[in-house]
C-alpha cells in the first residue's frame, strides 16, 4: 500500500535548504570581513620585505664603491652611468631597462651607479688631505620581491689614496618616492 | 502519517531557531569585527607611512654635478623633533628636501634651507604630524605642511585617538620621552604607538604597557637612515 507524504513534509527540506543556504552566506559575510583585515596585514609584510630587499641591493651596490669604478664617459654601462647621464628612476623600466646591473638573488630590480662628481683632495673641506680625492656617487637600488616595488637612492664619498684602502661613507638616504 | 509530519516541523522550527540565533551572533561579530578591521587598516596605513617619513628625514638632494664648489652636504640637523600636546598624545616634526609636502602638493616655494657651501638653497619641507580629536570625521592623524597652521592640516588616517612617541639616543639604552630629549641630533631610532579608536593609551609602551598589542594598538619602531 503506497503512504502518500505529508505536505509539511514536503516544505521542510526546501525550508532547512532555505535556512542553510542564508548561514552559509551570513558566515561568509564574516569571513569576508576577517579575509580583508588578512589582506591588509600581507600587504605591510609585503612592503617591509621589499624594503628589506631593496636595502640588500643598496649594501651590494655599495660593496662594489670599494672597487675601482671605470666610468662610461656617455650613458650607462654595467651599472655605472656617467653625471647626469643615468635614467629616472621613477620612469625606468626594472624589466626591459638596460641601464642597472642585478643584484645577487633579485630577479625584479637591481643598481646602477651614478658619478657625481670628483674632487682632487685638499680642494674642499669635504675631501682633506693631500693625495688622491674623492669621488661622490649616487646609487639607485630597487627590488620588488612580491610585486611590491621599493626604490632607494644613497649618496656616497669615496676617498681614495694610493697608499689605502677606499674609504666610504654614506652621506643620504631616501626613497625615489616621496611623500 | 500525522507524526511524520510533526516531526519534520518541529525539525525545521528547531532549525530556524538556530538559524536565527547564528544570524543574531554573526550580525553581532561582524558590526563589531568590521570597525576594528577599519581602524586596524587605517592605523597600518598611518603606520608604514610614518615609518617612510622617519627613516628618511633629513635628507638631502646632491646637487646636480658635486665638484670642489657644490659638495655633497650633509644631512638636514636635525632631522625631526617632537613635542607632548594633550590628551592625543605628541607632535612631530620631520624635515627633509622636498617639492612635494606631505599631503602631495607640488611647492615652488617654502623654507629654504640655507647651507653656505649648497648652491642653489635647498627647499626643505617640514611636516608637522599630531592627532586631532575634533577633525571632521572623527579623530585623525593629521599632517601640516610647513606649519603654516590649522588650516591647511589635513587627516590623512582616521579613527586614530592618539599618538605616542619614544626615541633612543645615540649610545642610549633607554627610550626617552619628547621632554627628555635635549639634543635633537642624537636621535637615533624612534618607537611610535598608535592608539586607534576605542582602544587605551595606558596600553603604549611609553605609559607602561607591554606585549602582546590589544587589537587597538599599533607599536612600530623606526631607525633613522641618515643619523650616523
Amino acid at each position: 500500500m503506497r503512504r502518500e507524504r505529508a505536505p509539511a513534509a514536503g516544505l521542510a527540506l526546501p525550508l532547512v535548504l532555505v535556512l542553510g543556504a542564508s548561514c552559509h552566506l551570513m558566515v561568509g559575510l564574516l569571513l569576508d570581513a576577517v579575509r580583508g583585515g588578512v589582506q591588509d596585514g600581507a600587504g605591510l609584510v609585503h612592503a617591509a620585505r621589499s624594503l628589506a630587499a631593496s636595502e640588500n641591493v643598496l649594501v651590494e651596490a655599495a660593496a662594489r664603491l670599494r672597487t675601482t669604478l671605470m666610468f662610461p664617459a656617455a650613458g650607462c654601462a654595467a651599472g655605472l652611468c656617467a653625471n647626469r647621464q643615468a635614467p629616472s628612476p621613477s620612469s625606468y623600466d626594472w624589466a626591459r631597462g638596460s641601464a642597472h646591473t642585478s643584484a645577487a638573488g633579485v630577479t625584479s630590480g637591481g643598481y646602477w651607479i651614478e658619478l657625481l662628481g670628483t674632487v682632487p683632495a685638499g680642494q674642499s673641506a669635504d675631501c682633506s688631505g693631500s693625495a688622491g680625492g674623492c669621488e661622490y656617487v649616487r646609487v639607485i637600488a630597487s627590488a620588488a620581491p612580491d610585486g611590491v616595488r621599493r626604490t632607494l637612492e644613497a649618496c656616497y664619498r669615496i676617498r681614495r689614496s694610493a697608499d689605502a684602502a677606499p674609504v666610504v661613507t654614506r652621506s643620504s638616504w631616501r626613497e625615489t618616492a616621496i611623500p | 502519517m500525522l507524526a511524520d509530519a510533526c516531526v519534520a516541523l518541529a525539525l525545521a522550527g528547531l532549525l530556524a531557531v538556530t538559524a536565527a540565533g547564528v544570524n543574531a551572533h554573526v550580525s553581532g561579530a561582524r558590526a563589531a569585527l568590521e570597525p576594528a578591521l577599519q581602524a586596524r587598516a587605517s592605523g597600518a596605513a598611518a603606520m608604514a607611512w610614518l615609518g617612510t617619513q622617519i627613516r628618511q628625514s633629513g635628507a638631502l638632494l646632491p646637487p646636480d654635478t658635486v665638484d670642489a664648489a657644490h659638495p655633497l652636504v650633509p644631512p638636514l640637523r636635525p632631522a625631526l623633533r617632537a613635542e607632548t600636546v594633550g590628551i592625543a598624545g605628541d607632535r612631530l616634526q620631520i624635515r627633509h628636501e622636498s617639492r612635494t609636502d606631505c599631503l602631495g602638493g607640488n611647492r615652488a616655494s617654502g623654507q629654504n634651507y640655507v647651507e653656505p657651501t649648497r648652491d642653489p638653497v635647498v627647499l626643505t619641507q617640514t611636516n608637522h604630524i599630531f592627532v586631532s580629536r575634533t577633525a571632521t570625521g572623527g579623530p585623525s592623524l593629521m599632517c601640516d605642511p610647513d606649519g603654516s597652521g590649522p588650516a591647511t592640516a589635513q587627516a590623512f588616517a582616521s579613527q586614530i585617538e592618539s599618538i605616542h612617541l619614544r626615541f633612543r639616543l645615540q649610545g642610549g639604552t633607554a627610550w626617552q620621552d619628547p621632554a627628555a630629549v635635549t639634543d635633537w641630533d642624537q636621535v637615533r631610532a624612534v618607537e611610535v604607538c598608535l592608539v586607534l579608536a576605542g582602544g587605551r593609551s595606558s596600553a603604549c609602551p611609553a605609559r607602561g604597557g607591554s606585549g602582546p598589542w590589544p587589537t587597538r594598538l599599533l607599536v612600530g619602531v623606526f631607525a633613522l637612515r641618515n643619523a650616523s
